[in-house]
């Protein structure tokens, strides 16, 4: 009797367990198709430079060829991409050269940025997984504290200037690679919509009506 | 509902795509940065020939000069429809010929000319100098 109660007890604790997985993945999901959505925005409103940098060339009617249009969008592309990419790949020159001169200067070549003790590691929580047991269905034992958040005030304090450049820089540097996919895709899309042969995007109402008013 | 299933399949797939979107960055991040060298290469060298490139080029002004000039040559003709030799009055839907020398731009109907009042449609006054 007393097995059978400890067995009803453990099947409740493992339905809700598993009740609560299940609503945690899909709130993780749904979080991840929100970020998708919102970087599908972002991807949209920088390729509509494109738009702004070709409109005069076509409106003008100075460029009337598929070919053309691809070069010249593709070259205003690209030097667009330079002149938004020279801060962000400076900001990761100036990190580089600060952990080069820094480490110049101690002779300590293998500390790191990124850890625990000298890095921007000291300003999170940290546990020691290497000695951990398992538990079914999800216990786990032998985690121990390894790091709780604090400043570093010694010369060790400069891995977080330079951890601080580089993650800036890096970022930029990826949004605006981004962001010229963004423009790679939107030249894709008015070529086939302005140069188009297919007669699906001819409105041939309008077309009829102006021969035949009548 | 449809919403919400429509947003867990997306993030389901960019979940499961993340580490390739990932590498694919990095390394169209790559490619990028060997075309920024080439484009500061081809800047410093017409730096140096005494040419400058920007966004702006010949090809773009002479496109602005285009849209300017047809602009201009909308409102001009605009302006000489508006110098035409009758005039229209919705209201009461008379059709009047008036000389065009006595009209101007900014007042089409001077006083000299016809007074006519669009609320009073028995009263209608008409002065005619000529």
């Amino acid at each position: 009797m007393n097995s059978l109660i400890i067995l009803n007890k453990t099947l409740e604790s493992t339905w809700k367990t598993i009740l609560i997985l299940v609503v945690v993945i899909v709130a993780i999901f749904a979080l991840f198709g929100l970020i998708g959505r919102l970087v599908e925005k972002i991807m949209y409103s920088q390729g509509k430079k494109i738009d702004k940098f070709m409109s005069p060339l076509i409106l003008s009617g100075l460029v009337n060829e598929e070919k053309e249009f691809h070069k010249i969008a593709t070259q205003k592309s690209r030097f667009y991409f330079f002149k938004t990419s020279i801060i962000p790949l400076l900001f990761i020159l100036i990190g580089f050269l600060m952990w080069l001169i820094y480490h110049l200067i101690i002779g300590n070549w293998n500390e790191s940025i990124f850890n625990d003790k000298t890095g921007i590691g000291t300003l999170f929580f940290t546990w020691d997984f290497s000695k951990a047991t398992y538990y079914p269905p999800l216990g786990f034992g032998n985690i121990t504290l390894q790091n709780t958040p604090h400043f570093l005030t010694s010369v060790q304090a400069i891995n977080y200037f330079i951890f601080l450049f580089i993650f800036i820089g890096l970022f930029w540097y990826l949004f605006n690679v981004q962001g010229y996919i963004s423009r790679m895709l939107r030249i894709k899309k008015l070529e086939d919509r302005i140069f188009s042969k297919d007669l699906e995007n001819v409105d041939l109402g309008v077309l009829f009506n102006q021969d035949n008013p009548n | 509902m449809i919403e919400f299933l429509k947003t867990f399949g997306k993030g389901l797939l960019y979940f499961v795509l993340l580490p390739f979107i990932v590498v694919f960055l990095l390394l169209y991040g790559l490619y990028l940065l060997v075309i920024f060298f080439i484009t500061l290469f081809k800047i410093l060298v017409l730096f140096f020939k005494g040419k400058t490139i920007s966004l702006k080029n010949e090809l773009d002004e002479k496109a602005f000069d285009i849209l300017k000039n047809k602009k201009m040559n909308n409102v001009t003709n605009t302006a000489q429809q508006a110098q035409g030799n009758t005039i229209n009055n919705t209201y009461n839907t008379i059709h009047l010929d008036v000389d065009p020398k006595k009209i101007n731009n900014n007042n089409l109907v001077t006083e000299k000319d016809i007074i006519i009042d669009a609320n009073d449609t028995k009263n209608i006054e008409v002065k005619n100098n000529e």
